[in-house]
């Protein structure tokens, strides 16, 4: 794989908070505020690819729409190759979209199913390169054959394609106006596993041969391992731990992502992990103060769970974990908090 | 050994679309013994909800047509009871949870009231109406009393903590799980032998299927339930059932216990599909996926539905249907590799 130089992250999102207002009372006036996504702080090297894990309703999917600024983040920064997209205009920011795409969850929701393929693809050069209709129609095979679909798809519509190709459509799509990030919300999650790795290994070899960076949104680990050199595990808006993936798998150390992964059916019956079987749910009520997962966590607790929210703190070589258990026990002489 | 309770044999059923005719299933043959957790797997459109539908008979017909085989449960054919007979054996005999658990309960009543309909009708039907049965039955009033407190019960076995007060809840003050598990309690109010899970855990969140998971388990080992547990999932497969039938394209193409099936799966198509599973172990670029896309059930291929995206394509084939070929005793496989050449290693 390409080499990880200590140059500057394509990606660089900063202290990222996203609140949505809670109306409510007499004359319907905020009362409180939703914290979908609070303080999130993360980097993607050029080329690599940083998975964001989390069960629904963790806040995944808004930290992706954040990045693209499809709803306004409340505050924080997203340095996208030395720009600060916050400060952007909405003209500036069209014109950078150019250099991310997002492909999304369900294939067939998010193509328009009165338009054929070409027109589908094709509406993505017009839109920001303003190719005549001849030129389009050249980039639009050229992006077929791509992603493995055939010239003669170019007048079909989504519904006579299955769900695996659909997909493919979106991705063809996405690469149309050459981006350089890619934000995959779920992308295979829609579909079977026979499929599902097709799609895999056609992201893999895209991400090769464009040298394309990839935010991997998730909640199925086995593929966000296949998948992502750097893995972020959100609870309930926050990030809890953050480690290059081998690490998050082999030495999980937050008591969440060490339930997440012994949840994980193995498809193989004779491994016979230790299963942590946690209580609850992510919406168990939370106290404002105190770590978020401290009404499930099945670790012995300390005082300060119930009462100061941990830190995201690197632990060991650039191994973050936000848990009051790893801020007590070690006493390790660098502890600078994350990014 | 436990006695067969369910016996399913060559099974075809059709459905009647605008393009003709759809064979959904080409002759499905399965058996569950008593206390058996049962494994259906396949991918989309294999046909395994229609099997497992086609026990209570609840496809709708038409468009639906069964036109060979027969379900045997306990003994009897339940294709050839009446409407009137099959109701009363689905509440006696059968529970069923579906996927989703949001569309399955009445966001317009509580909890309570489904579930006393449920124990009420799954206990009470078909009870002989004559007079001297209606001096001794205890008054409705008295029943629903009854029903209450055996729907309490319910949802206490199912886990739901503080039973008796969220009884009173309506299905939206309950989580996904939650949600779930007041199902399970639904479908076990008639004290079913054969509890019907249809991919029970797709809609919910690891941690919380791997609570599921572990409830369905214990309710086998409590109430000595039989379980068909219908998934796409191989590791829930792995993780909770004893036997396992792989389905691809309306037939069962490999049966086998588990652990076999994980350790020496034979047919090509369950290769594959164990192989796509991204794990551990697999590297970049190391995912195989298989070929292609499920055939159109319209028009599927001639022969063996997989030959089209089958790596080891011989000529029978693509002109004859695969028997069954025993590698062990309880381990079937539908596939031409095996019954002429068994050296065929693969």
């Amino acid at each position: 794989m390409k080499d990880a130089k200590s140059k500057q992250p394509i990606l660089d999102v900063k202290n990222l908070k996203m609140y949505f207002p809670i109306k409510g009372g007499l004359l319907n006036r905020k009362i409180d505020d939703f914290k979908a996504v609070d303080d999130v702080s993360f980097s993607i090297q050029r080329g690599k690819t940083f998975g964001l894990v989390g069960e629904s309703g963790s806040g995944k999917t808004t930290v992706g729409k954040c990045i693209l600024r499809l709803v306004e983040p409340t505050s924080g920064q997203i340095i996208f190759d030395g720009a600060d997209l916050t400060r952007l205009n909405a003209g500036q920011m069209r014109d950078q979209r150019t250099h991310m795409q997002m492909i999304y969850q369900a294939p067939a929701a998010s193509l328009n199913r009165r338009m054929t393929i070409g027109q589908i693809i094709g509406e993505a050069l017009w839109l920001h390169e303003r190719l005549n209709a001849r030129d389009r129609r050249k980039r639009v095979l050229e992006l077929l054959d791509i992603v493995g679909l055939k010239s003669e798809h170019y007048y079909r519509y989504p519904h006579e394609f299955s769900g695996g190709q659909q997909q493919r459509v979106g991705i063809a799509r996405a690469l149309a106006v050459q981006p350089q990030l890619l934000i995959l919300d779920e992308p295979t999650s829609a579909l079977d596993v026979s499929v599902q790795a097709q799609i895999l290994n056609l992201l893999q070899q895209l991400q090769d041969e464009f040298d394309l960076t990839y935010l991997f949104i998730s909640h199925d680990l086995g593929v966000v391992r296949y998948m992502c050199d750097e893995i972020g595990l959100l609870y309930l808006g926050k990030l809890v731990e953050v480690a290059d993936s081998e690490t998050i798998f082999e030495q999980p150390k937050h008591p969440y992502t060490q339930a997440l992964i012994s949840a994980i059916p193995d498809p193989d019956p004779d491994i016979t992990r230790e299963e942590i079987i946690l209580t609850g749910d992510i919406h168990t009520k939370v106290s404002d103060i105190g770590c978020p997962f401290a009404p499930r966590c099945h670790a012995a607790k300390v005082p300060a769970c119930d009462t100061a929210l941990p830190p995201l703190v690197n632990t060991n070589e650039n191994h973050f974990v936000a848990c009051h258990l790893h801020l007590a026990d070690e006493d390790a002489p660098q502890k600078e908090a994350y990014a | 050994m436990a006695e067969k309770l369910l016996e399913i044999r060559d099974l075809h059923l059709e459905f009647k679309t605008f393009d003709g005719v759809a064979k959904v299933l080409a002759g499905v043959d399965l058996t569950l013994h008593r206390g058996d957790v049962y494994g259906l797997v396949g991918e989309t459109g294999c046909g395994k909800s229609m099997t497992a539908l086609s026990i209570p008979r609840l496809i709708p017909m038409p468009p639906g047509r069964i036109t060979q085989g027969e379900i045997i449960f306990n003994g009897e054919n339940l294709l050839e009871k009446s409407e009137g007979q099959m109701e009363r054996f689905r509440a006696k005999h059968l529970g069923v949870i579906f996927q989703d658990p949001v569309t399955n309960l009445n966001p317009m009543f509580t909890v309570r009231e489904q579930l006393i309909d449920a124990v009420i009708f799954q206990q009470h039907y078909g009870t002989t109406n004559n007079a001297l049965w209606r001096a001794v039955m205890p008054s409705a009033r008295q029943r629903r009393k009854d029903a209450l407190q055996r729907a309490i019960e319910l949802l206490d076995l199912v886990g739901i903590p503080q039973a008796a007060t969220r009884i009173h809840d309506y299905p939206h003050q309950f989580s996904g799980g939650m949600r779930q598990r007041v199902l399970i309690a639904m479908a076990l109010a008639g004290e079913p032998d054969l509890l019907i899970a249809d991919e029970p855990t797709t809609a919910l969140d690891v941690t919380i299927q791997a609570q599921i998971l572990r409830l369905i388990k214990s309710l086998v080992k409590k109430l000595g339930l039989t379980v068909l547990l219908i998934t796409h999932n191989l590791g829930v497969v792995a993780k909770t059932c004893e036997k396992v039938a792989v389905m691809y394209s309306g037939r069962v193409i490999e049966e086998s216990p588990v652990r076999e099936l994980f350790r020496n799966p034979k047919h090509p198509y369950t290769q594959g599909l164990i192989q796509a599973v991204p794990r551990k172990e697999s590297n970049r670029g190391g995912l195989i996926g298989i070929p292609g896309t499920i055939p159109d059930l319209n028009h599927p291929p001639a022969g063996c539905r997989f030959h089209p995206r089958c790596p080891h394509v011989m000529a029978p084939c693509r002109t004859t249907v695969p028997s069954a070929s025993a590698m062990t005793s309880a381990h079937n496989v539908y596939c031409h590799l095996y019954p002429q050449m068994d050296e065929v290693a693969t």
